[in-house]
């Protein structure tokens, strides 16, 4: 169908949160009718990331100061249910997009 | 009345934590309000995980058994306690009693919201495993079903109240509004860490002591990764135990494998969790009409920041080394993982400084070092309870994060007191 999006998920520890962003953006993905591609990073290793992906969307789990190459979405509002909706909206704005 | 409820569960015990956790998530599950297909799924989920967790589990300490006693004789150390790491969240999801602390700590939840002793909702069901951990432990410790569950809701209400009174700076820090983070396994390092911070802060020069992320990050590349941190422990220690380089590697990988293992089988529970998890959050919604509650979210959201991350590649091997200190008998390895839940909570109040946040933690470690130690023997004993394999020979085992907590320590120590450790 239409050409992948590529996502990253970006979390603080690497299993609690990231399930939730993960199925959040797959549920979007099925609403639009979208392929993505999701990868799960740890912080730290956005670094490497930066130098070696050129996702569509950072998912990001955890705040990080680390500036990005691609949109990012705080995906805290998952987690907490507070501004959820907003968070929703604001990805299917970048997965739309182009 | 004790005595009928201890033989009901003693009954439960019959059935192998496996069926006791399976069971137990299935019916809270059922009670929170999840068709019969999603709980059942849940359950099973979950049960695998903890599966998962207690194979790994079982292999390390089949392989750090000998090696330590090993080292303990060779280098006359008197570290002979195994560290199990995060195994105590399997300890802490399949004891006998798990369902009904679960049930018991989100009532009491519930209850203190609207005793307004707390703002805090928990509905992050997973990290509930702190609480459970707590409980595990006095159960290990007491076999009493009633003291286990007390426990559980004690320190669940401190950690609630210590997780109020740090909220507000973590949300103005981190710009995450409206939440609070109560994980037991953060709270207690940050009520024992910002203190010392703030003490910090005030000791001329070292207050002026500034220690930058980027070159931190940059230095410690790939010895940052726990598979390598794994590999380059398992070796080590395989050396100092006096293996021959078969045997040293063998252990390197073995360790390794610990390191990226054991967190992934405890996704996989969480998998199984996060679902009861969503559900507990309905639930509890409906009793939350009209008030100012915080919702209590998971660490991990807080754990981007560069100091805290500078600060956990600085304090891993430092933990290591800590181990020897007097009055801690236990060689911290399968811990280290968690070594960012002890630093998390203090980075806000240390304003990024990374001197200040190390020197913080490791008084931190310290005593998490000492009530490890101590708490030991309860720690074994929940293993055994729970079905762990214990080798030959094997006297001890134990964790930091949650087998050394300070607040489970002095509710062990009252019993202790009072006469119901029963070791």
């Amino acid at each position: 169908m239409a050409d992948e999006k590529i996502v990253v998920v970006v979390c603080g520890a690497g299993f609690a949160t990231s399930t939730a962003g993960e199925n959040e953006v797959k549920k979007l993905a099925r609403e639009l009718g979208i392929n993505v591609k999701l990868n799960k990073r740890r912080a730290t290793e956005l670094k490497t990331v930066l130098s070696t992906m050129k996702p569509d969307m950072y998912l990001l789990m955890t705040p990080v100061t680390v500036e990005l190459n691609a949109p990012k979405v705080n995906g805290v509002p998952f987690i907490s249910g507070i501004g959820k909706d907003e968070a929703l909206e604001e990805m299917r704005q970048i997965l739309t997009a182009e | 009345m004790f005595d009928a409820i201890n033989k009901g569960f003693q009954w439960f015990t019959g059935l192998g934590s496996n069926g006791i956790l399976c069971v137990a998530l299935l019916i809270i599950g059922l009670v929170l309000g999840l068709k019969i297909g999603d709980a059942i799924r849940s359950a099973l989920t979950a049960t695998v995980g903890f599966i998962g967790l207690n194979l790994i589990v079982d292999m390390l300490i089949a392989q750090m058994s000998p090696a330590t006693m090993a080292m303990v004789e060779r280098m006359h150390w008197n570290l002979d306690v195994v560290d199990v790491g995060w195994g105590l969240m399997g300890m802490a999801w399949g004891q006998p009693a798990s369902g009904m602390v679960i049930i018991a700590l989100i009532a009491t939840n519930i209850a203190l919201i609207f005793l307004r002793f707390t703002k805090t909702l928990m509905v992050d069901f997973w990290n509930y495993w702190s609480f459970a951990a707590c409980a595990a432990l006095i159960y290990g410790a007491t076999r009493n079903v009633v003291f286990t569950v007390l426990a559980a809701c004690i320190y669940m209400a401190v950690s609630l109240k210590w997780a109020d009174t740090v909220a507000p700076k973590y949300q103005e820090f981190y710009g995450i509004p409206g939440c609070s983070w109560p994980t037991g396994a953060i709270i207690a390092p940050a009520m024992i860490g910002i203190p010392v911070v703030k003490l910090l802060q005030k000791i001329p020069v070292i207050k002026d002591i500034k220690a930058d992320p980027e070159t931190m990050q940059r230095r410690m590349g790939i010895f940052g990764e726990p598979i390598v941190i794994g590999a380059v422990l398992g070796m080590l220690i395989g050396v100092i135990a006096g293996y021959d380089v078969r045997k040293v590697l063998l252990l390197g990988f073995n360790m390794a494998a610990v390191m990226i293992l054991l967190p992934r089988m405890i996704q996989i529970m969480m998998e199984g969790l996060i679902t009861i998890s969503d559900q507990a959050k309905e639930f509890t919604a409906k009793y939350m009409k009209g008030r100012e509650v915080w919702i209590g979210i998971d660490a991990s959201t807080i754990m981007g920041n560069p100091a805290t991350m500078s600060a956990i590649l600085i304090m891993t091997p430092i933990v290591t080394f800590m181990s020897i200190i007097p009055g801690n008998r236990m060689l911290a390895t399968a811990s280290l993982v968690a070594v960012p839940w002890f630093i998390i909570g203090i980075t806000a109040y240390a304003k990024e400084n990374i001197l200040h946040i190390c020197l913080a933690a490791m008084v931190v470690f310290a005593i998490y070092f000492w009530c490890a130690t101590a708490m030991a023997g309860a720690h074994t004993e929940i293993a055994k309870i729970v079905g762990s394999e214990l080798p030959e020979g094997t006297s001890l085992i134990s964790s930091l994060s949650e087998g050394g907590n300070p607040i489970t320590f002095i509710l062990y120590k009252i019993l202790d007191l009072l006469g119901f450790v029963k070791l």
